[in-house]
């Protein structure tokens, strides 16, 4: 399995990930997905999203999630790029693509690696609004979402 | 003494990227909390609002974990990346 990690202010460049994952063809499936900043949230407008990380762990996180994804479903190539610092609407957050022989590994993979992602992977979301900045609050439903996978 | 990693809101409302703590070594991760809630109130809030995660050598940590000298702890709220 070959794979691609990126945890960076970078550029997100989703046309690139995209032609890369799909470079290998021992895979027929090819499954991706984009977070992107929305520009409203909680009935405010967005102007600007910030992404704080805890640097280090969220790689050594990341790297882990894709190794229990490849050693759950035969993959042939993985992408996990997440940008951190500051957004703007309508801009990637992160790409997660996965490909494999079949379809079905890939829908499944992909799946977990944004469900686990979204509740072990130290980063953190600040929104800025015209009242000023708050923290994203975490979510149940990633939580129960995440714990599915277990079973 | 132990040096703990702050980030995101924690480390906005206690007002530093680290924080350090008297504890004696090894111990658990439940007693660290412990002693870091009876020290700071920002700390002793986010565990009654179960919004207090641990990481020890960067891998989220349960009570049970056992912690030893020389080993990174963080203190950081639920995680909201993706």
């Amino acid at each position: 399995m070959q794979r691609r990690l990126s945890v960076n202010e970078s550029w997100l460049d989703v046309g690139n990930q995209l032609t890369w994952l799909s470079g290998d063809a021992s895979a027929g499936a090819v499954v991706n997905f984009i977070g992107q900043v929305r520009k409203q949230n909680l009935n405010d407008d967005v102007s600007a999203l910030t992404l704080e990380h805890y640097p280090a762990m969220t790689e050594r996180t990341l790297h882990g999630l894709i190794e229990q994804a490849a050693q759950r479903w035969p993959l042939v190539r993985v992408v996990v790029h997440h940008r951190v610092g500051r957004l703007m609407p309508g801009q990637p957050i992160v790409f997660v693509g996965v490909s494999s022989a079949h379809r079905d590994a890939s829908f499944d993979a992909c799946r977990f690696l944004m469900d686990k992602l979204k509740t072990q992977a130290p980063f953190w979301k600040k929104e800025t609004t015209a009242d000023g900045e708050r923290w994203l609050d975490a979510r149940s439903c990633d939580t129960d979402a995440a714990a599915s996978w277990d079973d | 003494m132990i040096n703990i990693l702050l980030f995101a809101s924690l480390r906005e409302s206690i007002g530093a990227t680290s924080m350090r703590l008297s504890i004696k070594l090894p111990c658990s991760v439940a007693q660290l909390k412990q002693q870091a809630g009876a020290e700071n109130s920002v700390l002793a809030k986010a565990q009654l609002n179960q919004a207090l995660l641990v990481a020890v050598n960067q891998v989220i940590a349960d009570d049970e974990v056992m912690i030893n000298t020389g080993d990174e702890v963080a203190f950081f709220p639920p995680v909201t990346g993706g």
